[in-house]
């Protein structure tokens, strides 16, 4: 699932003729999204309020949806792993969004390319690899059973594990930069102030840096929540037939059973909570950002 | 052990093949205000960056208090810097800002509480507490700053060009303001600039930087009075910088003449300095418009020439005389003259054979 | 002057087109693997050869990927022959997706088993045969087993895999395993389901391609699996150590079928290619290649294939075949319990 736009660019009218005018140039996108975007999600919302045998208008699929516990224990699914990817990818994506930040040193460059080269191989790929690394007869478990540490094989695919391990990959990229960019803002002299008045490197991380750096914090945890719970490739993938999210339910509604009001359900579900977030996180990032004055 | 606050020794630094700052030595005693003065790129942040710790030298000793700091990080050399952009932390009060150095001390809430009152007090922003930066204007965001810088009670503060960022009426009171506060604290200040007004307004000492190298130091006056070279000379002050062609001592007369020019001038000073003379200069307020109301001394050079430009500074007229196709003139004139005086006018200036200082470069 | 000139352009042109129209195409669904390689060599050259039709294989999806695409697309999914089973052809044919096969159309039709093709209705031409049998490693497993308890022995703990309900083997495992204890293949197939739930312990995991569950055996790590007897031949032929054998409480067949989509473009290439996959030479062909069964009653197979394949209507009947529209219909309801008694079963 792409990204959902939250928020419309605003046109300045330029004055009280042309006040009209000044919409003009947003017509063009306007009428991609309404024709790629709008028109689909609406009928959509159509296809979720019909019975899935007979089209009829019916509520069937949203109330099977909301009592039946496996339903909702693959939404509960969803939202803890999207928490715990946006949690892994914030707390590894802080160290390298500094030194990327404010490194100075020839291994910036290096650094840059590793963090955002990954993306260039493609999430299948990725997660392809992970399975190898990680599955009952891969590298990992071969490694640990051939040194002796363990007997028989851990299991980490196929479970919340792999999952989290997998998606926490391939999202970091976008959790580096939003930390960067946020770090970036932040004037390299503060840094020196606390310095000189006597904060050790950890002091002023801990009361200069990271206060300021929330906002950047709560970019990244809402792209790598959104990112996560609308994943399919690598639950599909690391997840398996034990671990079922939304996206991949979704599929499985509509390539197995083809039941699209269901599918239509999820969906809609998956779209609001993600919409619910975003816009909680935005509102929290402009809170924030009124709060430490910057 | 010593009087000595900071001394730099032999101090470089080198970045790839440029050096920014060259071999330079500093002694700056307990208590004085100095400042390091200079055009950009004359290596005197990167001084200050090396005394406060940010960048190590290449080679050289830094010593502070005695002690040698040179690699000693920041936070340990227990001195203030106020930035340039006053670098207040926007996410914390006046009063947590100021309250800073203290607190990374671990000093307990009761002293920290005094000592931010006692500092507010001293830079006369007492009331300000619980203002966040981006409430204060730019003079009381300065003014933190050196609240902030001066809490800890450092014995050394470091100041970046922290004026620079205000306007003139504003500058001109703060530097009053910080001087009083220097005097009163008996605090050392090193002092960055590139105004040398406000390094001749402040200073006990000035060290006129250039090219990574110091060019000439001492009390503003002499500096002024006396510079060492054409450099310094320009600089400091506004002057007349004249290439000298040919010299003559003959007795007790001195004599130089002006390169390019059939002009010969009268000069005061020993053999060896007219050897080496290769250019002079001549301070505007030296040079004296001759009327009915001024009379030209014995000694003085006199000559004609024609007004060529004339700015109204309004306290203060410079005129612009052109005394020779190839000389222009600089003067100080005062502006009850103004009305008299137009461009284009003829007029007779002189100048002190004193007042012509001879430089070797 | 200019008129003749443009005219005898246009002739011209048009001309062109139709020889190029005459070039014809055919888009075919299948699988990939090794099936890509044996249709490739037994039926596809061999067709491109006779008719001049060039044919472009797609071998992405599974037959119920491949329906829920001529669902969504109302009968225009972009091939023109797709490979399916008798349950999707059944559902099609009552959703009007798919073209109904005559004896005009598909002349090869009537030389099939009439029994075997009425099961998979008149929109579905039964090409193949296969039933759901019990593979086993023979060099893990020293005595041939006959049954499927085998699955369910202690010494199998961690050696079984097990496909995901998306995999059309996994509804039928409940069904056979429902009629071994007690149940039934329809309506009565709890007792299928309390098994299931206790075979789930012995499970390394669930995937859902064949392909996938092939490596499982392929390297060992699991000894014994339920897996479609054409597969299993075509394992043991290139050296593994593997067998299978039709339990004796029973199994399901898997009824393959040749379907035409509706708003399939090349109909007639369409209908061409099923009645030559149905010739007798291409039967053989692929009875022998993909080592399957076929419905026509006529064709000469060595007996040591026709000994483990379903190449009559008797050997049909030997096995369980339920009503397949029905358990499509049940599928949604047994998903839902696959989920529970058995995914959770084996966490």
């Amino acid at each position: 699932m792409s990204a959902v736009v939250t928020e419309m660019p605003a046109a300045a009218p330029k004055g009280r003729r042309s006040s009209l005018g000044g919409y003009v140039p947003l017509v063009p996108p306007l009428t991609v999204l309404l024709i790629f975007f709008a028109i689909p999600i609406g009928m959509m919302i159509g296809i979720s309020f019909q019975d899935p045998k007979t089209a009829a208008w019916s509520l069937v699929s949203y109330e099977k949806f909301f009592t039946d516990n496996l339903m909702i224990a693959g939404l509960l699914r969803t939202l803890v792993m999207s928490g715990l990817v946006a949690i892994c990818v914030t707390v590894m994506a802080y160290p390298v969004g500094y030194f990327l930040a404010r490194s100075t040193s020839r291994w910036r460059a290096v650094v840059f390319a590793l963090a955002i080269a990954p993306e260039l191989a493609g999430v299948v790929l990725r997660t392809y690899g992970w399975l190898i690394i990680l599955e009952d007869r891969g590298f990992i478990n071969d490694a640990l059973i051939w040194s002796g540490i363990v007997l028989s094989p851990l299991p980490l695919a196929k479970n919340l594990f792999g999952v989290v391990v997998g998606l926490t990959h391939v999202v970091l990229p976008f959790g580096i930069l939003a930390i960067m960019t946020s770090i970036q803002g932040i004037d390299p002299n503060l840094e020196k102030a606390a310095q000189i008045l006597g904060a050790s490197r950890l002091s002023v991380l801990r009361h200069v840096v990271f206060p300021l750096s929330v906002p950047g914090i709560v970019s990244s945890l809402l792209i790598s929540f959104t990112m996560a719970a609308s994943a399919y490739a690598t639950p599909a993938l690391l997840g398996g037939a034990r671990f079922k999210v939304l996206a991949t339910m979704i599929y499985e509604q509509i390539m197995f059973y083809t039941n699209w009001p269901m599918a239509a359900v999820m969906a809609l579900v998956l779209l609001v909570l993600m919409l619910a977030f975003s816009f909680a996180g935005t509102r929290a990032e402009t809170r924030l950002h009124k709060k430490l004055n910057v | 052990m010593s009087d000595i606050d900071i001394e730099l020794v032999s101090v470089c630094k080198t970045f790839g093949d440029f050096r920014a700052v060259n071999d330079v030595s500093l002694s700056v005693p307990k208590g004085e205000f100095v400042s390091l003065l200079g055009p950009s790129g004359c290596g005197k942040t990167t001084t200050l960056n090396m005394i406060a710790g940010f960048q190590e030298p290449t080679s050289g000793e830094i010593r502070i208090r005695g002690n040698c700091q040179t690699r000693t990080p920041p936070e340990k050399r227990n001195i203030g810097l106020v930035f340039q952009n006053y670098a207040l932390f926007p996410h914390m009060t006046v009063a947590e800002n100021v309250g800073f150095g203290l607190r990374m001390k671990g000093a307990p809430r009761a002293e920290i509480d005094q000592a931010v009152k006692a500092a507010l007090k001293s830079v006369h922003l007492e009331g300000l507490d619980a203002r966040y930066p981006k409430e204060l204007s730019g003079g009381q965001q300065q003014r933190t700053a050196l609240a902030r810088a001066i809490a800890p009670k450092p014995s050394v503060l470091l100041l970046d060009e922290p004026l620079s960022n205000l306007d003139l009426k504003l500058r001109e009171a703060m530097r009053v303001e910080l001087k009083e506060i220097q005097e009163k604290l008996g605090m050392t200040f090193v002092y960055v600039t590139h105004d040398q007004e406000e390094a001749m307004a402040m200073s006990d000492r000035v060290v006129v930087m250039a090219g990574g190298v110091i060019a000439q130091q001492g009390r503003p006056e002499a500096i002024y009075n006396s510079p060492a070279t054409s450099f310094v000379a320009d600089f400091i002050g506004k002057s007349n910088i004249l290439p000298v062609a040919v010299k003559q001592a003959a007795g007790d007369r001195r004599e130089i003449s002006i390169g390019g020019t059939p002009l010969t001038l009268r000069v005061e000073g020993d053999a060896s300095t007219l050897a080496t003379a290769k250019f002079c200069c001549i301070r505007p307020e030296d040079v004296r418009v001759v009327d009915n109301g001024a009379q030209p001394l014995p000694d003085d050079n006199v000559f004609d020439g024609t007004i060529a430009k004339i700015v109204n500074l309004g306290a203060h007229l410079d005129l612009w005389v052109s005394v020779d196709p190839g000389m222009t003139i600089k003067a100080l004139v005062r502006s009850n003259r103004s009305g008299t005086l137009k461009t284009g006018q003829p007029i007779t200036v002189s100048i002190g054979a004193k007042a012509i200082r001879l430089l070797d470069r | 002057m200019p008129i003749t000139k443009r005219l005898f352009a246009s002739v011209v042109f048009t001309a062109g087109a139709a020889s190029v129209a005459h070039a014809e195409q055919l888009v075919v669904n299948s699988y990939g693997g090794p099936y890509e390689q044996i249709i490739m060599e037994r039926i596809i050259e061999p067709f491109q050869k006779m008719t001049g039709i060039s044919v472009v294989y797609d071998s992405v999806g599974s037959a119920s990927q491949d329906y829920a695409k001529i669902k969504a697309t109302r009968g225009r999914p972009g091939f023109d022959v797709v490979v399916m089973t008798a349950s999707q052809s059944l559902d099609g044919c009552r959703e009007g997706l798919l073209e109904k096969f005559s004896a005009k159309t598909v002349p090869n039709l009537v030389k099939l088993n009439p029994a075997i093709n009425r099961i998979a209705g008149e929109c579905g031409a039964v090409h193949e045969l296969q039933y759901m049998s019990l593979m086993w490693r023979t060099d893990k497993i020293k005595s041939a087993p006959t049954s499927w308890s085998l699955l369910f022995q202690p010494e199998l703990k961690g050696k079984v895999i097990l496909p995901t309900f998306q995999n059309i083997m996994a509804a039928n495992l409940v069904q056979a395993l429902s009629v071994m204890n007690g149940g039934d293949l329809l309506e009565n197939v709890a007792p299928g389901f309390t098994a299931m739930g206790k075979l789930a312990k012995q499970t390394v995991g669930f995937e859902q391609s064949s392909a996938v569950m092939e490596t499982y055996i392929k390297d060992g790590q699991v000894w014994a699996m339920p897996f479609w007897n054409g597969r299993a031949q075509l394992l043991m032929d290139s050296g593994l150590p593997v067998d299978y054998t039709r339990p004796k409480e029973g199994t399901i067949p898997l009824i393959a079928t040749l379907n035409v989509p509706t708003g399939a473009e090349n109909k007639a290439a369409a209908m061409k290619f099923v009645d030559f996959f149905l010739e007798k030479s291409s039967q053989e062909a692929w009875v022998t290649g993909y080592k399957v069964g076929s419905a026509r009653p006529d064709i000469e197979v060595p007996d040591s294939v026709r000994a483990r394949q379903i190449t009559t209507e008797e050997d049909l009947k030997k096995l369980l075949l339920p009503d397949l529209s029905i358990t499509a219909t049940k599928l949604p309801e047994w998903g839902d319990r696959w989920e529970r008694d058995v995914v959770h079963a084996a966490n």
